[in-house]
Order: C-alpha cells, then sequence, then structure tokens
C-alpha cells in the first residue's frame, strides 16, 4: 500500500522499488553475559497478495541478556525482500535484563505462485531458535476489496502520480503501512505515515491524518527522522505512526493521509543584479496524499468468561492492599492495577467486594500509557477502601480480572487470592497501620516558647506601625502646609520687605561708625526703592526717581506716600554724594528705616 | 492566649508514637505556628505528613520532605517585622523632609518608599492570613475516618473519605456538624469532634495532661 506523488511523468517508476532501511536504534555497544533464552517469531500478514503488492514479515527476537545475535531473512527465488523497519527494547524484569528485537520486511514478487519462507534461524553459544515456515501466495492480479482479507495495496484507487527527476527514482514521495488488515474490536492497529524526500525542505512535513470513524486513535511519539536507502538512492524519511483501536466491528477505512512538503529549489539563472550573489532559492508546495486502508475488525467471540468490561490486550493484574491491619474507623485501600499492552483507557475495572458489609469508597480509575516500539503499554490503577467499624476481621472477596487476549484469540481471566484484615479497636494504640515510617524527635524537657496562636497582629506592633505612619503623615501635612505658605505671593512680598526692614535697620543701628556715610546713603536708598517696589509689586530698580514715583503712583502708592518717599529719596542722594556730618546722615537712614517700616505694616 | 511551644510539642511527639497521626498532625502545627524555626517540630511535622500521605497512597516523590521552610516566621514576628519597617521607612521619611540637604533627601525618601512598600506588602499578606484564620479556621482531622456528606438542605454530593491528619478549613456550622473546605472549596459536612481548630489545640494539652 503506497501511495506516491511525481511531477514531470517520463516513465512510470516500478512500484517494487519500495526498499526503507529505518536506523533508529544503535545497536548496543558491548555486550554482557551470553544470552540464557533465546526465541524467535515471524508473522506474515497478509498471507496472499497480487503481484506487486506487498506483504509484510514481522520478526520478534527474544534473548536474555544484553546481547541479542543478528538474523537476516533467508533468501527465497522470486521474492523481492526490503527490510523496512528496525526497533530494539530493553526491559529490566526481576532483575534480569531481556532485550527484543523486532525487525520488519516487506516482500513483493513480480509473478504469481506459492512462495515459502524457510526458517529464520538465530544462534549464541549454545542456545538455538528458529521461526516455523511461511507461505505467501501471490495471485495473479491485484484482488478488489471483496473477500476474506483486503488486498496488501489498500483499498481504492491509487492517487495521480507525480515524478521529479529519475523516474525510477522519485525525489519524493509517501507510504501509508498498518501492520495489520484483520483485527479484534480494540485490538491495536498500528499505522505508519511515511515520507521519503531527496530534496531540501524548508521545514519537516506536518501530516495530517484524515479521522478514522470507529478508530479511537492514539499517537505514538513524535515524528521520527532518519536517513534510509531506498532502491540505488538516499532518501531522508519522517516518519509518524499512530496507534488506532477499534471501537466497532466491520470493515473500517483507515487514512489517507495527507501532507505538504514545503520543498526549497535552487533558481538555475541567479539574479544578475543581486548584490552577493548567493544562489536564489524558492519555495515550492507540494501536496501528498496516501492511499487509505481497509481494516476488517472482527466481534470479540462468543462465551466471554464473567467479570469481561472490554479489556483487550496482553495484560496483567496486580493486587495491592495498604494494610493488613486497621483500627476500627480506619479505611483500608485496595489497589488494582492491570498493566499491559493494550487500550486500557476503555479496559473496565474488576470487582472488588469485602465479606462484610462495609462503608466503602471507590476513586476513579487513572491511566498512565507509554510508547513502547509501536505499541501502546500503560498501567490502569484504581483504588478503593473499605471503613471497617468494629473490631474483627474481614476479607477483601476474590477479585477476578478477565479480558480478552487478541494474539491467542481467547478470553483470560486472573483471580486474586482472598486478602484478610485484621480490624482492632478504635482506641488501641498497638495499630501499626500509622505507626511514623521514622522515629520522631524526643521530647522536650524545658518549656517555652511562649506565644500565641491566634494570626492576628500584638497591639504593640500595631501602636508602632500606626504611629509610625501617623507620625510619617503628620510631618508631610505640616511640610507640606509649610511649602505651600512659601509659595503664597502676599506671604513672599511680606518676608521680601520684613528682610529689607531689617537691614535697614542694622542700617541704622551701624550709623556713627560707618567710615563712608556716603555709601550708607546710597544702600538706604537702594532698599527704600527695592521696599517700594516689592510693596506695590512695580518694577522700579534703575528707573530713574521722577518715573519710578509715577510707576509707583500708577501701582496704587498714596500720594502722602509718594511725597514722603520724594523727599527722603532726595535728602539721601543728597547726603550720598555729598555726605556732611554723621547725624544728618543718620537722621536721614533713620527716616528711611520708618518709612520702610511703614510700608511694611502696611502690608501686614 | 498565649501557648507553650514545648507542650503543644510534646503532646504532638507522644501522638506521633501512639500512631495517632490526627492529633499529632493538629499540636506540631500549633507547637510550629509559634516556634517555626524548631528542627525538632519541623521534623516530627514532617513525619505525621509523610505518614498522612503516604496513608492517603500519595506516591513516595509527592510525600512532604520537611514540615515547611526552615527560615520561616510565626505570625507575632511576622507583624513585628512589618511594623518595623513600617517605622523605618516612616522614620527615613520625616529626616528626609525635614532635616538633610536635598541630595540626600532623595536617598532617604528611596529607602524610605522600599522599607514601606515592604512593611505594607508584609502587613498585607499577614492580613489576609489573618482574616482567612478568623472567617475559615485552619483544621485537621483527628479521627481515623470521617466521611464528608452534603449538608441538610444541600443537594445530594458524593461523600468524600477523610483521613486522620488531613488539614482542611471550617466553614460554616450547623449543630453538631461544621463545614469543610479543602482546597478553597467546601467538599461537605462532618461532626464537630471530628475536627480540632489548630489555635485551639493547647486546650487538649490539659486534658492530656489531667490523664
Amino acid at each position: 500500500m503506497t501511495g506516491s506523488a511525481r511531477v514531470a511523468t517520463r516513465t512510470r517508476v516500478p512500484a517494487l522499488i519500495l526498499a526503507l532501511l529505518a536506523a533508529m536504534l544503535a545497536p548496543a555497544a558491548a555486550a554482557a553475559a551470553p544470552p540464557a533464552a533465546l526465541s524467535i517469531e515471524a508473522s506474515l500478514d497478509p498471507q496472499r497478495v497480487a503481484v506487486g503488492q506487498e506483504a509484510q514479515v514481522t520478526v520478534v527476537a527474544e534473548a536474555q541478556g544484553v546481547a541479542l545475535p543478528e538474523f537476516a531473512f533467508p533468501p527465497v527465488p522470486g521474492l523481492h525482500v526490503v527490510r523496512a523497519a528496525d526497533s530494539q527494547n530493553f526491559s529490566w524484569v526481576n532483575g534480569h535484563l531481556s532485550r527484543t528485537s523486532t525487525r520488519v520486511f516487506l516482500l513483493s514478487a513480480s509473478a504469481p505462485g506459492r512462495y515459502t519462507i524457510p526458517p529464520i534461524r538465530i544462534a549464541s553459544g549454545a542456545a538455538r531458535a528458529q521461526t516455523s515456515p511461511l507461505v505467501l501466495e501471490v495471485g495473479g492480479a491485484p484482488s478488489s476489496s471483496s473477500g476474506s482479507l483486503p488486498p496488501a495495496g489498500g483499498s481504492g484507487e491509487p492517487p495521480p502520480s507525480k515524478v521529479w527527476g529519475d523516474e525510477s527514482l522519485p525525489e519524493l514521495f509517501v507510504r501509508f503501512v498498518v501492520d495489520r488488515r484483520q483485527v479484534y474490536w480494540n485490538q491495536q492497529v498500528t499505522a505508519r505515515f511515511l515520507f521519503y524526500t531527496r530534496e531540501r525542505l524548508e521545514e519537516p512535513p506536518m501530516w495530517e491524518i484524515a479521522e478514522a470513524g470507529g478508530f479511537w486513535k492514539e499517537p505514538l511519539g513524535e515524528m521520527r527522522r532518519g536517513r534510509v536507502r531506498v532502491g540505488n538512492a538516499d532518501y531522508i524519511a519522517f516518519e509518524q505512526d499512530v496507534a488506532y483501536f477499534p471501537t466497532r466491528t466491520g470493515k473500517l477505512k483507515l487514512g489517507p493521509g495527507r501532507v505538504e512538503a514545503r520543498i526549497m529549489r535552487r533558481v538555475d539563472a541567479p539574479d544578475p543584479w543581486s548584490f552577493l550573489g548567493f544562489p536564489e532559492t524558492r519555495v515550492e508546495t507540494i501536496p501528498l496524499q496516501t492511499e487509505s486502508v481497509s481494516i476488517a475488525v472482527l466481534p470479540l467471540p462468543q462465551g466471554a468468561l464473567p467479570g469481561f468490561r472490554g479489556a483487550v490486550g496482553q495484560l496483567v493484574m496486580d493486587v495491592k492492599v495498604d494494610r493488613l491491619s486497621a483500627r476500627a474507623g480506619e479505611p483500608v485501600t485496595v489497589t488494582t492495577v492491570i498493566r499491559g499492552e493494550g487500550n486500557l483507557n476503555t479496559a473496565g475495572d474488576p470487582d472488588l467486594a469485602a465479606s462484610l458489609s462495609l462503608r466503602s469508597f471507590e476513586s476513579p480509575a487513572t491511566v498512565t500509557s507509554t510508547v513502547a516500539g509501536y505499541k501502546i503499554r500503560g498501567e490502569r490503577r484504581r483504588d478503593k477502601a473499605f471503613v471497617p467499624e468494629v473490631p474483627g476481621r474481614f476479607s477483601v472477596l476474590p477479585i477476578r480480572f478477565t479480558w480478552f487476549d487478541p494474539e491467542e484469540g481467547r478470553y483470560r481471566t486472573q483471580v486474586s487470592d482472598s486478602i484478610h484484615v485484621q480490624v482492632l479497636p478504635g482506641g488501641d494504640s498497638s495499630a501499626a497501620a500509622a505507626r511514623p515510617p521514622e522515629p520522631p524527635a524526643a521530647p522536650r524537657r524545658q518549656s517555652g516558647p511562649r506565644g500565641a496562636l491566634d494570626l492576628g497582629p500584638p497591639a504593640g506592633a500595631i501602636a508602632l506601625g500606626a504611629g509610625s505612619i501617623a507620625a510619617l503623615a503628620a510631618a508631610a501635612a505640616i511640610a507640606g502646609a509649610r511649602r505651600r505658605s512659601q509659595l503664597d505671593p502676599k506671604r513672599r512680598r511680606r518676608d521680601a520687605v520684613a528682610r529689607i526692614e531689617g537691614e535697614m535697620a542694622a542700617l541704622h543701628a551701624g550709623g556713627a561708625a560707618r567710615a563712608t556715610p556716603g555709601a550708607s546713603s546710597a544702600r538706604a536708598a537702594s532698599l527704600l526703592t527695592a521696599a517700594l517696589g516689592v510693596r506695590y509689586g512695580a518694577d522700579i530698580e534703575g528707573r530713574p526717581r521722577k518715573e519710578a514715583l509715577r510707576v509707583l503712583q500708577n501701582a496704587g502708592a498714596d500720594a502722602a506716600i509718594l511725597a514722603e518717599v520724594d523727599r527722603v529719596l532726595d535728602e539721601l542722594e543728597r547726603l550720598a554724594f555729598a555726605p556732611e556730618l554723621s547725624t544728618r546722615d543718620s537722621d536721614a537712614i533713620a527716616r528711611a528705616r520708618a518709612l520702610v517700616r511703614r510700608l511694611a505694616e502696611e502690608k501686614a | 492566649m498565649s501557648a507553650d511551644a514545648s507542650a503543644l510539642y510534646n503532646a504532638g511527639t507522644a501522638a506521633l508514637e501512639r500512631g495517632d497521626v490526627g492529633q499529632a498532625v493538629a499540636f506540631l502545627a500549633a507547637a510550629r505556628r509559634i516556634d517555626p524555626r524548631a528542627p525538632d517540630a519541623r521534623r516530627n511535622l514532617a513525619i505525621a505528613e509523610r505518614t498522612v500521605a503516604a496513608a492517603r497512597g500519595d506516591t513516595p516523590s509527592a510525600l512532604p520532605a520537611t514540615g515547611g521552610p526552615a527560615l520561616a516566621l510565626s505570625a507575632a514576628e511576622g507583624w513585628w517585622l512589618a511594623a518595623l519597617l513600617l517605622a523605618l521607612g516612616a522614620a527615613a521619611g520625616v529626616v528626609a523632609i525635614w532635616g538633610v540637604s536635598r541630595k540626600r533627601a532623595r536617598l532617604l525618601k528611596v529607602s524610605a518608599a522600599a522599607a514601606l512598600a515592604a512593611g505594607a506588602l508584609l502587613t498585607l499578606g499577614l492580613g489576609a492570613a489573618a482574616i482567612l484564620e478568623r472567617k475559615h479556621p485552619d483544621a485537621v482531622i483527628v479521627v481515623a475516618s470521617v466521611e464528608a456528606r452534603g449538608g441538610v438542605d444541600e443537594a445530594p454530593r458524593t461523600p468524600i473519605l477523610m483521613r486522620a491528619g488531613e488539614r482542611v478549613r471550617i466553614g460554616r456550622s450547623h449543630g453538631e456538624d461544621v463545614e469543610v473546605i479543602l482546597g478553597g472549596s467546601p467538599i461537605g459536612w462532618v461532626p464537630r469532634a471530628a475536627v480540632w481548630h489548630v489555635a485551639d489545640t493547647p486546650r487538649y494539652t490539659a486534658g492530656l495532661r489531667s490523664k
């Protein structure tokens, strides 16, 4: 079942060139002890194909120990064999290491006939194992979807094909492989969506997988990438694996898978105007699509054993109880764990019951799963707690788990033993159930420290915090008020006049002692002019006296004041330029001071 | 009301030794409220909580390793620290406003703002915890197991099994029943005698002594 997309058809590509060498896991480097036990199994699916179609042989070899001997597919005349995939698993079971190697071969024949595949043999030391012979029947022509099994190439017509480059070596193509075409209800079908390219991709391809009606789907990990050789060419292969679990019976359809490849192609004629001269590339988007595959889903056989809840797979059940001795009122939890390969989400839980009528509490099951090779492996865990109320003894009745094993094609049952639980009186301190896992620290001999269990604030802390905030708020309020008052223009003027008045007083007080009375008079005249300017809000500094007086008059100065100012300034100017006795000098400054004080009082 | 941390610790340790993890968790949680950095109380509380978690079926990786952080503060210490931060911030702010040059004032203002912000955040956190404790007190299941069921006038709900030592908060009360809250959501009603408030544990130590 292949789907391929090709461009520029020149000739048809032979459908048999479908070689795949997946080397996802490197073999272990060192071998430990020689393997103690060997086993190998091979399965063929389907057993009948048409000429040109493929059948798949899956070989699983297992050995205890690290080393696993190599094995090869025996040559079969007339059959073309391609080694398609390898996977290896290591597992520790009860302290023993075992290694499993799964190898998938794709077979195709160019002529009809009956082909017998001889046993595949492996040997390590004295241990030997071999598979049973397999028989592949190849019919004369591709069959339709009728019959018990669908044809190997899948149902439906192949999609339109396109080829790039060499006709025998497509530059990119896709394939869709399923591990089996006939399954039981809820049995896993592993689907592998493969993309091969010899071109450079702008980004990894993203598979868009058509919804498969009637299947529960679980991706098998992230997309894998590897280098493989198909025919005579190396390819980069991208593989996306998905596990499908059929939820109804009949003939169901899987796929098709679609993918868009974004290929970076080099432009043959680079841009002559390109400054750097780098080769130019362009991205070409190419849609590709696989074929779809029919899956025959068989109903489970009649005669299901009691307790069957729909679990299908290779499963096993563990039962655990958290204690065998409990006090009355203490819950005893019984845990069932179902683990193995299969769809554990739809597997039901086994019934849990006690010998007595006890209160019980059941928690919903939790499922954890991991991907192991091409299989979903996981565990389903469910707890149920029984609460004994009276001392004595009760039993958890045998737990029966039934599931269907699709590999063996039959139902299987596992039954646990009864679990007996002793119930001690509620006040009995000898119950081991709640014993601490380690010895506690010793008791103290001294008392203290003491403290409150209330989570509220201590009164002292409230006082400290609140008091601090209040103090800060008060300081900020006072500072703000002071700043606001300093910015008030009336206050600024009053302060300025008061400052001039103080300076004038100092000038007057030092009058007789001054060596230069003229300078004092000039300074007094200057201070008086400044005081007038501040008082009336007029700019009179540096103006001639007449003009200054006119400005002051316009600013609202009283005429009597102006006359007095004119007289005092006149006297001070005369003294400044022709100093006389210090007494007259002092008198003039005193009059100027009185005038300034009057201005200050008016302002206040 | 003041309580003795050692008396609570000894009561909790004795309960742990006799396998009564519910009382052990209650007493030791109370002791840790008063003296959260005491290594013996932290160790025994961790043992008790691990015992509870193991009985609940938790995986070993999910079991608590310690009984809380080693550098934790008690509520009272936290409140004093918050008050001290506020006081330092306020003092720095007052000095910045009144006493120093403009360049120093800027540094002081930044320091004051940081201290005040830290103090305010701590106050808010402690205040929220105190309000929550007052509204929904911290409590511990002290009986071996108890069902949290729906209330009398409430829609029926699935009963939830609670085991000794599980920490809950208490909501409303109705008759002899109280509502238990787990993870912020009320999950059902249990008998009042099945839970101890952590803050009320000192009165049970008196009862133990009298025995």
